[in-house]
């Protein structure tokens, strides 16, 4: 696995009876829960089941419970708050043999009474080094967060990305507001490749925003600086519709352009 | 060839079994009344196709009538088979019949056929249920259209009183967001006093391409029905509901649209579904 070096260490410092039968992973999308997920599994010599579509089945204990260990893996950010309750009894008493890996993007989408059940481990930021190993194209450590960013990036849209970066910067107020409305649909949103990534724009322009205040102190930078935080805070919840987010998010900062600078 | 000569062969049976293209505007009812008149007189069974690769050892059977139904069709010069009949909303065939969206007056010309039976109040009543909607039209009055018109009256009365016809008076999303739209107060009372039946998030997913549309009316530059495909009197119509707002009420009005979904996941909108969507409707109106 590239980076998470101290998390690696202190994973290796366990024997498989010492390790805990509860563990929650936590890291933005992309950050590499899935691929640590694998490594525990495999540094142990154990397989990993992913058993999130079946887990709220009445007889997953029975259905588990085998002879030979297993790790067990539920993604959390793919059900929902309440079918997170009913896993509390599962998490305090795992099926015999068996340990329980979660994941989440972000702790506040975790119940706390399964947080306090598990043994956290929060995945590391990454260095530029460690996500320049993910790609051949040499990189701007401020644009990428995590690998995932760096591997599904379409590098042919890097140049429109912060083109359009420094329009929003330099030209938002000056645009109409339909236009201005218009930015998402250069997005992808499912699958649509050839469009911007969301993730790596909101890096790109979070950097911009940063080097504009610092050089000009005009208080407009900043205030698009603190709602585009905002937006980020708001986008770790992946249930959310991130269009509709998106345009609600590019209305404050049409507005707060206008107000008053 | 044009409907009329089309109607006309039909009429005469003197219609050729060489392919056919039928282009259809609005929706297909039209369209599949006339496939119904020509495999009648031809006395053909009607099969359709979903592919045109599956008639190459069928196209010369007179015993069938195929109808292939396609978004967009391009016309190609060794695409001719017999008894076909293609279906579509887009062709570059110039010799496709084109079918004219039915016209409000038309769909009451058909009503009034079949429901000669009853009185002006009753055919009224059940003509403003049933609105512009054809397949709506058909479904309602083929239940009277069985009857002879001395009866009709006393059939309609029975089903009116079984409360047959409740179910048109359910007023759906649609009709909840062009009075939001159009900021009908009076429309507004009729549909709260009749109950709301319908899901907040669909409201919301109807509403936000609407104010879209304003937007860009109000404050776009240059806009034209071309621009926003839409056509003339749709576009003058919006025209003038754009005009009932300020710039400022449609972008604090599209703010809170695009906020519902995360306070609702976020759970800072915890009501249930009816107490949402009248939070949503005051908001707006």
């Amino acid at each position: 696995m590239i980076g998470q070096t101290n998390v690696i260490n202190k994973i290796n410092q366990y024997t498989l009876e010492q390790f805990p039968h509860s563990t929650l992973l936590l890291g933005e999308e992309g950050s590499g829960k899935h691929t640590l997920a694998n490594y525990i599994a495999n540094y142990f010599g154990l397989d990993l089941i992913d058993i999130t579509e079946n887990v709220l089945e009445e007889d997953v204990n029975n259905y588990y419970t085998t002879s030979n260990p297993n790790f067990l893996l539920i993604n959390l950010n793919l059900i929902t708050e309440k079918e997170q309750n009913k896993l509390l009894k599962l998490v305090e008493e795992p099926p015999l043999n068996c340990y329980l890996i979660l994941l989440s993007n972000c702790r506040n989408l975790v119940l706390n009474t399964l947080i306090y059940r598990c043994n956290i481990i929060e995945l590391e930021e990454y260095s530029r080094d460690e996500l320049q190993q993910f790609t051949s194209i040499d990189i701007d450590e401020n644009i990428f967060k995590t690998p995932g960013q760096v591997i599904n990036f379409n590098f042919n849209t890097l140049e429109a990305t912060q083109e359009l970066a420094d329009k929003i910067i330099n030209k938002l107020q000056s645009a109409n507001y339909p236009n201005t409305l218009d930015i998402a649909q250069k997005f992808n949103y499912k699958d649509e490749y050839d469009k911007l990534d969301l993730k790596v724009f909101i890096n790109i322009l979070l950097n911009k925003l940063d080097k504009a205040y610092s050089a000009t102190k005009n208080k407009l930078y900043k205030n698009y600086y603190l709602l585009t935080i905002d937006f980020v805070k708001k986008l770790v919840n992946t249930r959310l519709n991130v269009q509709l987010l998106f345009e609600n998010y590019l209305t404050k900062m049409w507005k707060e352009s206008r107000n008053g600078h | 060839m044009d409907i009329k000569e089309l109607k006309s062969k039909i009429k005469d049976k003197c219609l050729t079994n060489d392919m056919l293209v039928f282009q259809y505007t609005d929706n297909k009812w039209l369209v599949n009344n006339y496939i119904q008149g020509i495999a009648s007189v031809r006395n053909q069974e009607i099969v359709h196709i979903d592919s045109l690769n599956n008639l190459n050892n069928l196209y010369d059977d007179n015993n069938y009538l195929y109808v292939y139904e396609v978004d967009e069709f391009e016309q190609d010069d060794y695409v001719k088979f017999n008894n076909l009949i293609v279906v579509t909303k887009k062709t570059n065939s110039f010799n496709a019949v084109v079918f004219p969206k039915l016209e409000t007056w038309q769909i009451q010309d058909y009503l009034k056929l079949r429901l000669n039976g009853l009185s002006k109040e009753e055919f009224d009543c059940i003509s403003n249920l049933i609105q512009q909607d054809i397949y709506l039209a058909t479904n309602e009055s083929s239940k009277l259209a069985i009857f002879p018109d001395a009866t009709q009256s006393n059939i309609f009365d029975l089903l009116q009183k079984e409360g047959n016809y409740d179910y048109l008076k359910t007023f759906n999303a649609f009709e909840l967001s062009n009075t939001i739209i159009k900021k009908d107060p009076t429309k507004l009372q009729e549909i709260l006093n009749n109950g709301l039946n319908i899901e907040p998030m669909a409201l919301i997913g109807i509403l936000l391409p609407q104010y879209r549309k304003l937007i860009k009316v109000k404050m776009g530059n240059n806009v034209t029905a071309e621009s926003l495909n839409m056509n003339p009197k749709a576009f003058s119509a919006l025209t003038y509901y754009a005009s009932k707002y300020s710039c400022n009420e449609l972008v604090n009005t599209y703010e809170f649209l695009t906020s519902i979904d995360y306070r609702v996941k976020e759970g800072l909108l915890d009501m249930d579904k009816n107490s949402l969507l009248n939070y949503i409707i005051v908001n707006l109106f």
